[in-house]
């Protein structure tokens, strides 16, 4: 989710790199490595490729995803901003997590209110056909 | 219906009523249209509803309230059982879904030398331990497994169809013809067949509900639903087929399954149930079945020998058919339980091989420990005590591995007995399986050993084609009676099934002269069928062809201008052990003759037939010429 870009940038297309990557990540750029985190965990799924496809120009690089552990070795700034990322990513997971449970209850619901529907409408229908 | 819609003076219409199960969603006649009727209302209801974007817990808990105030005069035990039918979160459950699809047969089980022998000797008690053995064999022991699949795969199921009695109206048979066909193409004539072939071999029998849904002329699905074996019990004997049976409804309380998932009758019986209090859903929302509740007719209720309910149901004979390899007897077994002690002892042998090949038992060492100077009787004399004996006892065992190995020990009077002739244990396995595939009277299909004589091959291919009839012949008239009383066809109709892997291209040959000598050409449909085709495929093919302007040359190239003598057998159709011979060495055709007689050359010396590397002299002739040359100079 969030990745440590180590690279040559002095490219003509480093403009070109930020935009694309603007599009699904947030980043910080410090001395030849860059941070780069999702914008979304909607994003998660094919984030790696994303990433790779984007700093395809670059003549070499090297990506390490940060983890629980590797997070300690970087600096207190960039640390905290990794940090950061992580407290945010996982909340956006939390809450949509929360949202699947509740529209799979909600869908239950419509099947079931078109059940009991069925079944009042028959007994409607039979009171009628009685009268 | 027709107390559902208002009554009109005059005679009714003539409506034909569609059989209920057979087609699960044909468009009913609806004959008012000035009152909507319950089943109008009803299709309304079932509308794709949008989920919305964020959905909140507060949002629930109001629509729950709304529920319970909008519904409160069905009762709490229906709200409860449509939510937990709804909720359902097992039947997206891959791995309880797998569960319930793994039932659809016997689960396979190896059972012991003892509880099989039990099952042998009352096998009509065991039913269910002599499918599961089967199971078992059919998955692990592939000798069984070829047996069985020979009779999946002799059958060809070549498929026409043709109306009967009085046809007149074109428009209309061109109309059923089509919609035939499209039937028996959904159905997939060829491989479901098969499948289930498969299927009846390896439990003996097997029940099915058809699946079939059509409108108009669009044929939406036509399959067979096979039933769990485990839930169906033989209880009668019927009128349209050999047997009748009953299904457990019980297993519905089981949450991996649904009545969704099965036709409209088993969830009409489902819904009685509910509304009788059989079934009833507990505070929790869990479904129990009621013992008390009275029982309608034709349905049962009985204990298992685990304490479990059974609540049988008598399925109707259109509904589900029941098809067997054996129709003389009721039980539910397979033919071959007369080949399990065999193939069970197979894995015996198959230790026995193992083990003389790993240990290769030969010979035997013997030893006495000598005693001490005065033995007496009562007590142990000997001079080494026991432990040390067996200490001595392992360590030769550790190393006898060893081509030679000194064994010394305080014992006396070694002595070595070799076996003179060493078993051939390579042979134990492969004389077993022989034997075995000999007993199920196959030798002659399936050759292990010497090749069998061309007569002895006929006669099994005729008896293990006849024997797989039985079930094409079960098969044609379960097919039959599903498409003249399920499809709503004006004539009736007839489909054959015909056509085995040893004699069908005799059958297509005769066909095909008959149709050209003889002018029979309503033998056509079923010619066409050797080849895949119907009528309705070889209209649309030949249109095709007239489409893309491909005209064929009428005249056969393979055909030779004066053929002479008798045309070469093929090889099905040798039916003499010489032809077989001669046929296998290569020497019975004419080419071969006339050029082996050319060739023949001979030695100008001696006029004895000379090999293909000699020339003029044959090798003795040329060696005298040379010695003789030799002693003159």
């Amino acid at each position: 989710m969030v990745y440590k870009i180590q690279g040559d940038f002095n490219d003509d297309n480093f403009e070109k790199i930020i935009t694309k990557l603007a599009q699904k990540c947030i980043f910080i750029y410090v001395i030849d490595t860059m941070y780069v985190s999702l914008k979304s965990i909607d994003y998660l799924d094919g984030g790696d490729a994303f990433i790779k496809s984007v700093f395809k120009p670059v003549k070499s690089f090297l990506i390490t995803k940060i983890n629980e552990k590797n997070i300690l070795k970087e600096d207190f700034v960039t640390g905290n901003w990794c940090k950061d990322q992580f407290v945010r990513l996982e909340k956006q997971l939390y809450e949509k997590n929360e949202q699947d449970k509740l529209k799979a209850t909600w869908q239950a619901m419509d099947k079931m209110e078109e059940e009991l529907e069925k079944i009042k409408l028959q007994k409607d229908f039979e009171r009628k056909e009685d009268n | 219906m027709a107390d559902e819609v208002k009554r009109k003076r005059g005679r009714p219409k003539k409506v034909d009523t569609p059989t209920p199960i057979a087609n699960e969603e044909k468009e009913q006649t609806i004959m008012s249209a000035n009152k909507p009727t319950y089943q109008e209302i009803k299709e309304g209801v079932g509308t794709v509803k949008s989920v919305p974007q964020n959905i909140t817990l507060d949002a629930i808990q109001a629509r729950w309230r709304n529920v319970f105030g909008k519904y409160a005069t069905l009762g709490f035990d229906s709200i409860m059982e449509k939510w937990s039918t709804s909720n359902n979160p097992y039947l997206s459950n891959p791995f309880i879904q797998n569960e319930r699809v793994k039932k659809i047969s016997s689960p396979a089980l190896k059972v012991g030398k003892d509880t099989l022998q039990d099952a042998m000797s009352n096998p009509l008690a065991h039913e269910s331990t002599l499918r599961s053995f089967s199971m078992y064999l059919y998955y692990n022991n592939f000798i069984y497994q070829t047996l069985i699949r020979l009779n999946r795969d002799t059958p060809m199921y070549n498929y026409y169809y043709y109306p009967l009695y009085d046809v007149d109206k074109k428009e209309d048979i061109k109309k059923e013809s089509a919609l035939i066909d499209k039937a028996l193409k959904e159905f997939d004539v060829k491989l479901t067949l098969k499948t289930m072939a498969s299927q009846v071999y390896q439990e003996g029998k097997c029940s099915y509900l058809t699946r079939l849904s059509f409108n108009k002329d669009k044929v939406n699905y036509f399959h067979p639903q096979k039933l769990d074996s485990e839930q169906i019990k033989v209880v009668g004997f019927g009128t349209k087929q050999q047997f009748i049976i009953s299904f457990n409804m019980v297993i519905f309380l089981d949450p991996a399954y649904d009545t969704k998932l099965y036709p409209k009758f088993i969830q009409d019986t489902w819904d009685e149930m509910n509304k009788l209090g059989i079934i009833s859903t507990d505070k929790k929302g869990k479904l129990k079945l009621n013992p008390k509740a009275n029982l309608p007719a034709n349905h049962m209720l009985e204990f298992d020998s685990n304490g479990k309910y059974m609540y049988w149901v008598r399925l109707p004979q259109d509904m589900c058919y029941t098809f067997y390899s054996d129709g003389s007897h009721p039980n539910v077994f397979p033919d071959t339980i007369g080949l399990f002690n065999d193939l069970n002892d197979l894995d015996d042998y198959r230790w026995l091989q193992g083990n003389l090949l790993s240990k290769g038992v030969n010979s035997v060492l013997t030893a006495e420990v000598p005693l001490v100077k005065d033995p007496k009787a009562g007590g142990d004399s000997t001079a080494i005590s026991p432990d040390t004996v067996l200490g001595f006892q392992d360590f030769f065992a550790q190393n006898i591995s060893a081509n030679i190995f000194p064994f010394f020990a305080p014992f006396t009077k070694f002595d070595l007995h070799t076996l003179e002739n060493q078993p051939e244990s390579m042979n134990i396995i492969y004389s077993r399986i022989r034997d075995l595939i000999a007993t199920s009277g196959n030798s002659a299909l399936l050759p292990i050993t010497d090749k069998p004589s061309i007569a002895s091959v006929k006669a099994a291919e005729s008896i293990q084609a006849s024997k797989n009839d039985y079930l094409t012949r079960q098969f044609e008239t379960y097919l039959n009676h599903v498409i003249n009383e399920s499809l709503g066809l004006k004539y009736k109709w007839h489909v054959s099934l015909w056509g085995d892997i040893f004699y069908w291209r005799d059958d297509a040959k005769m066909m095909k002269d008959f149709i050209a000598n003889g002018g029979m050409t309503g033998l056509l449909p079923r010619l066409l069928s050797a080849n895949d085709q119907t009528l309705e495929d070889y209209k649309g093919a030949k249109l095709y062809l007239d489409i893309l302007e491909i005209e064929l040359d009428n005249k056969n190239p393979n055909e030779e201008a004066n053929p002479v003598g008798r045309p070469k057998l093929n090889d099905n159709d040798i039916e003499n052990d010489n032809t077989g011979t001669s046929n296998d060495l290569g020497n019975n055709v004419s080419e071969i003759k006339l050029s082996a007689n050319t060739n023949i050359r001979y030695c100008c010396k001696c006029h004895s037939e000379l090999q293909d590397h000699e020339d003029i002299l044959c090798d003795n002739c040329l060696e005298e010429a040379y010695n003789e040359r030799l002693s003159d100079t």
